[in-house]
């Protein structure tokens, strides 16, 4: 039964962002790395909240704007605090294939950091990792 | 070894070749889905459409428009990640002429013109194995289910192979 640890995108890949960071950073980011959400840690590293495409889309929606030329200059002055979800999923890497899914299906996420003792990222699982997950242990069969 | 028939969605949402992109981004939109099989009159499946498609037919399409190239970058990008989303969107706002006419091919766009064609599909009895295999190895996020003859039947997705693992954790 594989553990979090063994599943999860290590950290140093795992893209992450700051609260600081503007939207349009953050847009242009899931764009060339081909992602649709992300972790938001602290100084220390800390996973604080989660920023995904959707949010970026309903907080420009909300604006109002009348022009599309005006969509970059409001992401630009839009900061991640301002949009992220604060409530974080997250579990630790001793977590279970099995528990990650009912998480996952409870909380409806798509994506969990995984944690140390202290709360620090040590890496990330998606819905894609977890089905590869899934994969590689039915295919050692 | 569960069975797709087990997990399926057997309500599924389908179109027909014929149909405009623009039902297509509504569709999507409305029900929070990026994808569906594409059926012929006797329902059987011919195809897959998804938010991707869409998304390469923006990126194909915009490539032409050279005097607004630096805007529709911007553009492509903000659009990129909600294209049917953003479809809805646009109409609630005042564009540019050029854009307008941009726009408006996306959406006259038919499925047929972008849908996958044969695609990777499962039959009911199987196990979920092969399902799993598809979605990791090919990189699909759904596959329908057909029968002997092509019909559709149900379809399953990722959502529904997670769901399964975390029934697991009850049953032990």
């Amino acid at each position: 039964m594989p553990l979090a640890e063994d599943i999860m995108v290590k950290k140093d890949r795992v893209v992450t962002f700051h609260t600081h960071d503007d939207i349009s950073y953050v847009a242009q980011t899931f764009y060339k790395k081909n992602i649709s959400g992300a972790p938001v840690v602290d100084l220390e590293d800390r996973p604080i909240g989660v920023v995904s495409e959707l949010d970026i889309i309903e907080s420009v929606k909300k604006s109002r704007i009348e022009k599309l030329s005006q969509a970059k200059g409001l992401m630009e002055k839009t900061k991640v605090s301002e949009i992220m979800t604060k409530k974080v999923v997250t579990a630790s890497p001793d977590t279970s294939l099995t528990e990650l899914a009912d998480l996952m299906f409870k909380k409806d996420v798509n994506r969990i950091p995984i944690v140390d003792k202290n709360g620090k990222l040590l890496g990330l699982i998606t819905r894609g990792d977890l089905l590869r997950g899934v994969y590689s242990q039915i295919e050692q069969r | 070894m569960k069975l797709v028939k087990d997990l399926m969605t057997v309500k599924v949402i389908s179109f027909r070749p014929s149909d405009k992109l623009s039902k297509v981004a509504e569709t999507f939109a409305k029900l929070g889905i990026s994808g569906a099989p594409v059926v012929d009159d006797q329902n059987r499946v011919i195809g897959v459409i998804s938010e991707r498609d869409i998304i390469e037919l923006i990126k194909s399409k915009s490539g032409i428009k050279e005097r607004t190239e630096g805007m529709l970058t911007e553009t492509l990008q903000f659009f990129h990640i909600y294209p049917v989303v953003s479809i809805e969107f646009r109409r609630t706002m005042k564009e540019l002429d050029l854009e307008e006419k941009f726009w408006k091919e996306i959406e006259d766009g038919k499925v047929e013109d972008i849908m996958t064609k044969k695609p990777l599909t499962v039959s009911e009895k199987e196990g979920i194995d092969k399902s799993i295999e598809l979605m990791v190895v090919k990189g699909v996020n759904r596959v329908p289910v057909v029968t002997e003859e092509g019909e559709l039947v149900g379809i399953i997705t990722r959502a529904d192979i997670i769901q399964s693992f975390s029934q697991s954790v009850e049953e032990n």
